[in-house]
């Protein structure tokens, strides 16, 4: 069974007893609940949801932290409108409502790229929107990357990487923390072997070096994490809102 | 009428009047979460009636096997307050997606649970006392840190962190040993 799984296959099926990693694969609770609350910055975000694909386990807990912020939300105490303007409010939904395009209307479908592409919906995305349009750049022999534009001076790095079979990842001067996660192919990291779907978190302190393993080739995110930190995660948002 | 039986109206029958109710029961909520994460008034009063408006548009995929009425408001109200701020849309994965790994089969007990689970979920949540389930309310809804809830409270650090600590317990104690996760710590 080992190396006979197709160039990219997501089926975990395929994957041997002998390739199961020993450490945690999955992102961490914090994550997730950062995913959950909508705290989370955009490569987090990204990272999560990518992972979600692949993952029924971590979308159990993130549909449960959501049914927290439901139970929340049902408990909260209303906020009224200004002035009692809420039947105002309330024509104006429907005003809004009877605007709005002919539900018969049906979105156009959206670009898929290549139908089979290795890389999970929300990374195609997030990186255009067409898989065959990717504009990779050469790095290394095997080695190919292309990094999304960085929001902010100082903020994560979100990057994807493809990787050929035997190619060994070029060391990185951590500053944060650099997460990996494997979209199609696998990576080893001494021990461990990373499938679709895990993610390899590694800080200043974790001397890494993974490399393609297998015979298929690798794709991963990349995100490293910013040099800024934000107490409150939210109100760099915020931020944003206000530009 | 049940806020999900709210939802089915809207979405077989266009139902205005299913609309309003769901507007006097819900906006107020939305809009008080909206501040709670931290927008002004003017930017939670806007954004609210485009979480009013979307739940109209998006009533056919609410799915009440999957989800309660709440939790699914819960969601569309925090996708769109993502989207508004950052101006993209927020990722999510595709359950169309080729590379999607779909749910083990659910066991016989699990099969019903979505409205029934939410409900416990809220039940649990109203157990908590009025000071843990503010903290928690605030680190769901704001992403603060134990150290900017203290702030805002006027409260010592270890204050907050028993008191989050305490509403933790309590939940799993209500909800079972899988409910484990801890929001944000320092």
């Amino acid at each position: 069974m080992p190396g006979a799984s197709p160039a990219w296959t997501a089926d975990p099926e395929l994957r041997t007893d002998d390739d199961k990693p020993m450490v945690n694969t999955a992102p961490t609770d914090e994550m997730l609940a950062a995913y959950a609350t909508g705290t989370a910055s955009p490569g987090i975000e990204l990272l999560v949801a990518a992972h979600l694909t692949y993952a029924p386990h971590s979308r159990a807990r993130v549909a449960e932290l959501e049914r927290l912020g439901g139970a929340l939300l049902a408990s909260t105490e209303p906020e009224p409108m200004e002035n009692g303007m809420d039947d105002a409010a309330l024509d104006r939904a429907l005003a809004a409502i009877d605007a709005l395009p002919d539900p018969g209307a049906t979105p156009p479908a959206r670009p898929n790229g290549a139908a089979d592409a290795p890389l999970p919906r929300p990374v195609i995305d997030a990186f255009g929107g067409d898989f065959d349009g990717i504009r990779w750049r050469f790095r290394l022999p095997g080695l190919s990357a292309v990094e999304l534009p960085r929001e902010e001076e100082g903020g994560e790095e979100i990057s994807l990487l493809r990787a050929r079979p035997g190619v060994k990842i070029p060391q990185h001067t951590h500053r944060g923390r650099e997460m990996t996660l494997v979209l199609a192919g696998a990576l080893r990291d001494g021990d461990t072997v990373f499938g679709p779907g895990d993610l390899e978190i590694a800080d200043e302190a974790h001397d890494h070096r993974p490399e393609v393993h297998g015979s298929e080739t690798c794709y991963c995110l990349i995100v490293l994490e910013g040099t800024l930190r934000f107490t409150g995660r939210f109100s760099r948002a915020l931020n944003l809102f206000q530009s | 009428m049940s806020d999900e039986a709210l939802l089915c109206r809207i979405a077989e029958a266009a139902d205005r009047g299913a609309f309003a109710e769901l507007f006097r029961r819900w906006s107020g909520k939305i809009r008080a979460f909206h501040m709670r994460a931290g927008l002004v008034r003017e930017q939670a009063e806007e954004l609210t009636q485009e979480v009013m408006v979307t739940l109209w548009q998006r009533a056919a995929t609410f799915d009440p096997e999957r989800a309660g009425a709440a939790t699914w408001i819960y969601t569309i109200a925090r996708n769109r307050r993502i989207d508004a701020l950052r101006r993209s849309r927020r990722p999510e994965p595709d359950p169309h997606d080729p590379l999607w790994r779909p749910d083990p089969d659910p066991t016989p007990e699990e099969g019903f649970a979505a409205v029934t689970r939410d409900a416990r979920v809220r039940e649990a949540v109203q157990t908590l006392g009025e000071e843990q389930a503010e903290v928690v309310a605030m680190s769901f809804f704001a992403g603060l840190s134990h150290a900017e809830i203290a702030a805002e409270l006027g409260l010592a650090l270890g204050t907050v962190k028993s008191r989050l600590r305490l509403a933790f317990n309590k939940l799993r104690e209500e909800l079972g040993p899988e409910f484990s996760l801890e929001l944000q710590d320092d």
